[in-house]
């Protein structure tokens, strides 16, 4: 079968072996990258200078999924059936890269490997012997650059003509049991193969008849003696791997480096220091100096180019809503554009650095205070920018109770979106003060959201102490390119929704103002749609201080996107807030913590279904109501609660917080198992 | 000896891989088998995870997972 017609390709490997940049190299600029939050999940596909579609997959060690994320790879493989895969390896890892080959090599689909960074191994001395490794593992074995673009054509051709690929070697008697247990599965399942290889390494997701579970189990038996099957399996194929890596590789290998930057970055003085400079860093280039003149530029030069319309158009009640409902609103929000791409550049640089990894490593201690595993930090450090995909990057979390509980808590983190509010609000009532208001608030977002994750752990989702197995990739410098297309692709998504939803929504809000339920122009802001609603919801606003129809109208535009709770309270207002400063302060909690915007809900529906979604929602605006009225309460100096409650209140939440998270008298049993996977 | 009564830089030799379920799968993926040689890298700054590397990479481990990490300590002839 050996034609040049364009193919569907899966491209995968380890998690961190440039992947993406190979992806990238592969698809230039004629991909299709769907990748902007909440558009596609997590796989992107692109076509190649040869015509072929390229899916790019997440990164696994195995066939054998550990969470969702790692799944999509596999249910791709198996149900998708692509017409070939490239299997990229990192060239300086190699034997467990062969590790991954090996299982792929089950399925028989046409197979490359692809063997990454050799420009890396070249300097280092070391010499691999493609030919060889092509020989014993009988597949095209390609050397290639990713990021230099070396041999990429040939990569291309030799995917796009591969043949299937021949099964595995395995030693004799696993190979001899492994056909026998093929020969039983053949008619029961598509990939008879990797079936029972899997049958083999103990993982019991097949659904099979009992006699033929019967008989398999009692082949195995015999096969794996007094030893682990599983362990059995891995040996096998390391084995393997390591035997074919030292006929394959010359020159000096495994250089014992040791690394510099992991005894500062890690160390035991300097590591919590380098993190929360880290941070402070990322939160000083966004919300400091460089974001906010970035921002004022912007701003001067959209006011400058709107200025000519204002002269030349003509008379009319749609120049209004040109210029103050679309125009208006756009201004307001692209002026946080400069803020925006530099948090996803600091963030973009922290990934690619290889120091996130780190990060996660130093938080696993403080985070499990709390009882969740290290690498939740990474989606709550990215809530930071934007929820959506950072509700996203709880997939990578192993266990369901901890994707659920981060899922549930990263809303409640400030992201960039709310700054436009809180820098217009703190901006116009404190405007000393803003530079500490802000941070101040967003402190407050992350510890109602660390708070509630404690509270979630001891009291929803109790079970088993969360995993933590992470592989530290070496430190890399980001290449400039790579950083770029990936904090574009993130502005993008930003530029896109302020072009479309956020220009409607402000459209369809100045209509709203100007018109009466009766459709005709309003003569005063009191009879205007948005009035009537406004004024429904302000009544619940009012305990908060600011129960007011312009606040609640603005509130709910950012249901939509919380980029436009600023752009509204500008249209309605005029400029001229109408808060108290006890008020203008409750108002900004309120805006921080209420529900979570559309998007968001909508990714949360699609991970955890529509029940959690609404309750994050609720849940949120209820927190959120709670502490405005809190914090108006302590602005105007009033007590918020008879005097023994606060003390009452406190004891029943360290109460909670001291219970543990896991249940106590074990470390994963069938019990806990069960419920983790519910 | 188990791998989390390790010093830092010492090295020693797997013996058998003990963690349950998932994170055993995920340590025999990742080439934690018996017979493979591991050294202790360093403790996190707070005792826990710690870094161990091996076939060439570096990987990081709670020390409870460790705990059930057999290992045999290699003589070191490198310091």
């Amino acid at each position: 079968m050996k034609n040049n017609a364009p193919r569907r390709l899966a491209l995968l490997g380890n998690p961190n072996v440039g992947k993406s940049t190979l992806f990238n190299a592969l698809t230039g600029s004629s991909q299709y990258v769907g990748n902007w939050p909440g558009v596609t999940v997590a796989r992107k596909s692109g076509r190649t200078s040869t015509g072929s579609e390229l899916v790019d997959l997440p990164g696994v060690y195995s066939l054998r999924p550990c969470s969702p994320e790692e799944a999509v790879t596999r249910r791709f493989l198996l149900e998708e059936l692509p017409d070939g895969i490239i299997q990229v390896a990192d060239g300086s890892n190699l034997e467990r890269s062969l590790y991954l080959t090996l299982q792929l090599m089950s399925l028989g689909l046409p197979l490359v490997l692809a063997v990454n960074l050799t420009d890396v191994l070249k300097k280092q001395g070391i010499r691999l012997d493609c030919a060889r490794l092509q020989e014993e593992l009988g597949l095209p074995v390609i050397p290639i650059s990713a990021r230099n673009g070396e041999n990429l054509d040939v990569l291309l051709n030799a995917a796009e003509q591969a043949g299937p690929c021949p099964p595995p070697p395995w030693e004799p008697d696993t190979a001899r049991t492994l056909r026998r247990l093929e020969a039983l599965l053949e008619e029961h399942c598509p990939f008879p193969t990797f079936q029972a290889e899997r049958l083999l390494e103990g993982d019991a997701a097949q659904q099979l008849p009992p006699e033929v579970r019967c008989r398999a189990e009692e082949l195995i038996r015999a096969w794996e003696g007094k030893g682990d099957r599983a362990v059995k399996a891995a040996e096998g194929r390391y084995r393997w791997s390591e035997a074919a890596v030292r006929r394959c590789l010359s020159g000096q290998q495994r250089r014992e480096r040791p690394s510099r930057l992991d005894r500062l970055l890690l160390g035991r003085w300097s590591a919590f220091p380098c993190l929360g400079l880290a941070l402070l860093l990322l939160c000083w280039v966004t919300f400091g100096p460089p974001g906010q003149t970035l921002s004022q530029w912007l701003g001067a030069l959209l006011s400058w180019l709107a200025a000519p319309l204002e002269r030349l158009l003509p008379e009319g009640w749609w120049k209004g809503l040109l210029l103050e409902g679309f125009l208006g609103g756009l201004e307001g929000v692209l002026a946080f554009l400069p803020q925006i791409s530099l948090l996803f550049l600091c963030l973009t640089l922290l990934e690619d650095s290889g120091y996130m990894a780190r990060a996660a490593l130093l938080m696993d201690r403080p985070l499990g205070l709390l009882g969740l595993p290290g690498k939740a930090f990474i989606p709550m450090l990215m809530g930071l920018g934007c929820t959506v995909p950072a509700v996203m990057a709880a997939r990578t979390l192993e266990r369901e109770q901890d994707r659920r509980v981060v899922a549930l808590t990263v809303p409640l983190i400030p992201c960039s979106a709310r700054l436009p509010v809180c820098a217009l609000v703190a901006g116009a009532y404190f405007p000393a003060r803003a530079g500490v208001v802000i941070p101040a608030l967003c402190l407050l977002g992350v510890s109602a959201a660390l708070l509630s994750g404690a509270l979630l752990r001891r009291t929803l989702f109790r079970g088993q102490e969360a995993p933590f197995v992470l592989e530290l990739p070496a430190y890399r410098l980001p290449g400039a390119g790579a950083v770029l297309r990936h904090v574009w692709e993130k502005c993008r998504g930003f530029l896109v929704k302020a072009g479309t939803v956020i220009v409607a929504m402000n459209g369809a809000i100045w209509l709203c103002r100007s018109l009466t339920p009766a459709l005709r122009p309003a003569a005063d802001p009191g009879g205007s749609i948005l009035a009537r609603i406004g004024g429904q919801l302000a009544l619940l606003l009012e305990p908060l201080g600011f129960g007011d129809p312009t606040a609640a109208a603005a509130l709910l535009s950012g249901l939509a996107a919380k980029e436009a709770v600023a752009g509204t309270l500008t249209i309605l207002t005029g400029g001229v807030l109408p808060f108290t400063p006890a008020a203008a302060l409750s108002f900004l909690v309120f805006a921080l913590l209420y529900t979570p915007c559309v998007s968001t809900l909508a990714v949360l529906r699609r991970e955890m279904g529509l029940r959690w979604a609404l309750g994050s929602a609720v849940l949120s605006t209820a927190a959120a109501w709670g502490s405005a009225w809190a914090a108006y309460r302590l602005a105007l100096g009033v007590p918020i609660a008879p005097r023994w409650l606060l003390p009452a209140a406190a004891l029943l939440l360290a109460a909670l917080l001291l219970k543990p998270s896991r249940c106590r008298h074990c470390s994963g049993c069938s019990a806990c198992q069960g419920r983790a996977g519910e | 000896m188990t791998l989390n009564e390790m010093r830092a830089g010492q090295s020693g030799i797997i013996q058998e891989v003990g963690a349950d379920g998932a994170i055993r799968q995920r340590l025999l993926e990742l080439g934690v088998l018996p017979g493979t040689r591991v050294e202790l890298r360093m403790c996190a700054p707070l005792g826990d995870p710690l870094i161990v590397s091996l076939r060439g990479y570096e990987l990081s481990i709670r020390r409870k997972d460790a705990r059930r990490i057999t290992v045999r300590r290699e003589r070191s002839h490198e310091k």
